[in-house]
């Protein structure tokens, strides 16, 4: 019996210092309310919304495009690895994948993607988002790929938000820089720079995305794996932050009875064979870093 | 053994709450006010969320508004916690684009965007009739619907 009491206040302990810890962090975040500051910092309260893999692959590719499955990571790498930070880095890799294979008419590895996304899910702690019910929709839709598309979205969305629920924000960042590096590996080695120009602007674009993740995931900065993770992506922060720019002034008008609003101008990268080489190198290069066995942290 | 079962049960109780609170507004913003009834080609945007608020205080998301794109978003909360008080601007530059303020505080809002951007929406609960000590719960689910679609092409 005194065991067992011990075991529970022990629990208690523990759970008492982890409410301590987010406490103190939530203190830090939450400012004094005054009579002048009625609400919160808008820098320390945005909640960072980021589209999920096919969402990405709907936007970039608009036109048919002939996809390249050889250019996923291996279902044969999973088993490989064996930390939280590669397994949910890879998890995020594997979803971007499976997002891809499942806009492929003639694939049938989405299944075994799906597997794989279940049991590294499962060693990160995440349960009963892949559940059968899922795999058997998987199965019956393998033909009808805007099913697919759509299963993929409600993974992705569903993980996000189990994530977020249970105060996990660091393994979402982690599985958010695999899926986000896996989309844009999968669209730059998909089309070249002679290809369409609004292809090529499209994948541009998804500069935003990657300052809107960025942000998100330095407030976890804390977090050791989240550091690493920052640290390896710097080749690709610093190809965006060097971008050139054509910019002019944003100008809202209203349209059709004043309830539509029409919003022009802001920034548009500006985009050369150059930069998109350099994109390309960047990505692919900080990919085969991700996807490669990985190393504990000291 | 009767304070065993006091602190077993003060556990088990401390854990659903904090899971059940945290995912009580799951889903919110696909339903009730949150809907659109004619869809005009609109689809369901994934970056649509919902969360709990405490009314009277400002929260912000901030989410990519991918150019030649056609938006609309609908913010809906419970019934007595309105109107809802919202700001859209550009991220980088932080000018204000539209407040819904001088629409008399309109739920919902449509745009066409050209070019690729990052918008920050400030939300805030007003729930201008609702005396705080009336109020059965001052922390109130708050859903925030997008849908979106291309621009459509114009001329023949």
């Amino acid at each position: 019996m005194k065991m067992k009491l011990l075991f529970i206040l022990s629990f208690f302990a523990v759970f008492t210092l982890a409410q301590c810890k987010s406490d103190k962090k939530a203190e830090k975040e939450q400012p004094i309310e005054t009579e002048e500051n009625q609400g919160f910092d808008d820098e320390e309260q945005v909640v960072y919304m980021l589209p999920s893999p096919d969402e990405i692959f709907n936007e970039i590719f608009i036109e048919d495009i002939e996809l390249k499955p050889e250019f996923v990571n291996p279902a044969t790498n999973a088993t490989n690895y064996v930390d939280i930070k590669s397994r949910s880095v890879n998890l995020g890799i594997y979803i971007a994948d499976f997002a891809y294979l499942s806009a492929i008419d003639d694939s049938a590895d989405e299944l075994e993607y799906l597997r794989i996304i279940r049991d590294l899910m499962d060693k990160v702690n995440l349960y009963g988002i892949v559940d059968e019910e899922m795999l058997n929709r998987i199965n019956d839709n393998l033909m009808v790929k805007d099913s697919l598309d759509k299963i993929s979205q409600e993974l992705y969305y569903k993980m996000s938000r189990t994530l977020e629920n249970s105060d996990r924000n660091n393994i979402l960042v982690l599985i958010s820089t695999g899926a986000i590096v896996e989309a844009l590996y999968l669209a730059v080695n998909n089309i070249d720079f002679d290809h369409s120009g609004e292809v090529i602007q499209k994948i541009f674009d998804q500069k935003f995305v990657f300052d809107n993740y960025y942000e998100f995931a330095s407030n976890y900065s804390d977090d050791i794996y989240v550091k690493t993770v920052l640290s390896e992506l710097a080749a690709i922060r610093n190809m965006f932050d060097h971008l050139d720019y054509k910019e002019s002034d944003i100008k809202v008008k209203k349209e059709g009875g004043d309830d539509f609003l029409v919003i022009q101008g802001g920034k548009e990268i500006i985009v050369t064979e150059e930069a998109y080489l350099g994109f390309r190198e960047n990505i692919t290069n900080v990919r085969t870093l991700l996807v490669s066995i990985s190393k504990s942290i000291n | 053994m009767v304070c065993l079962k006091k602190i077993y049960f003060i556990f088990i109780i401390s854990i659903i709450s904090f899971s059940v609170q945290a995912q009580r507004c799951d889903g919110y913003h696909k339903t009730g006010d949150c809907k659109i009834y004619r869809s005009d080609g609109f689809e369901y945007y994934g970056q649509s969320r919902s969360a709990l608020l405490e009314i009277r205080k400002k929260a912000a998301f901030k989410a990519v508004f991918y150019g030649q794109r056609d938006y609309k978003v609908v913010l809906c909360t419970d019934y007595g916690y309105y109107p809802i008080h919202f700001v859209i601007s550009n991220a980088d530059t932080k000018e204000v684009l539209y407040d819904n303020k001088e629409d008399d505080y309109v739920e919902s809002v449509g745009f066409t965007i050209d070019k690729t951007q990052n918008l920050v929406f400030d939300v805030t609960i007003l729930a201008e009739d609702l005396k705080a000590e009336d109020a059965f719960d001052l922390r109130i689910c708050t859903g925030v619907n997008i849908y979106w679609r291309k621009v459509p092409k114009m001329g023949f």
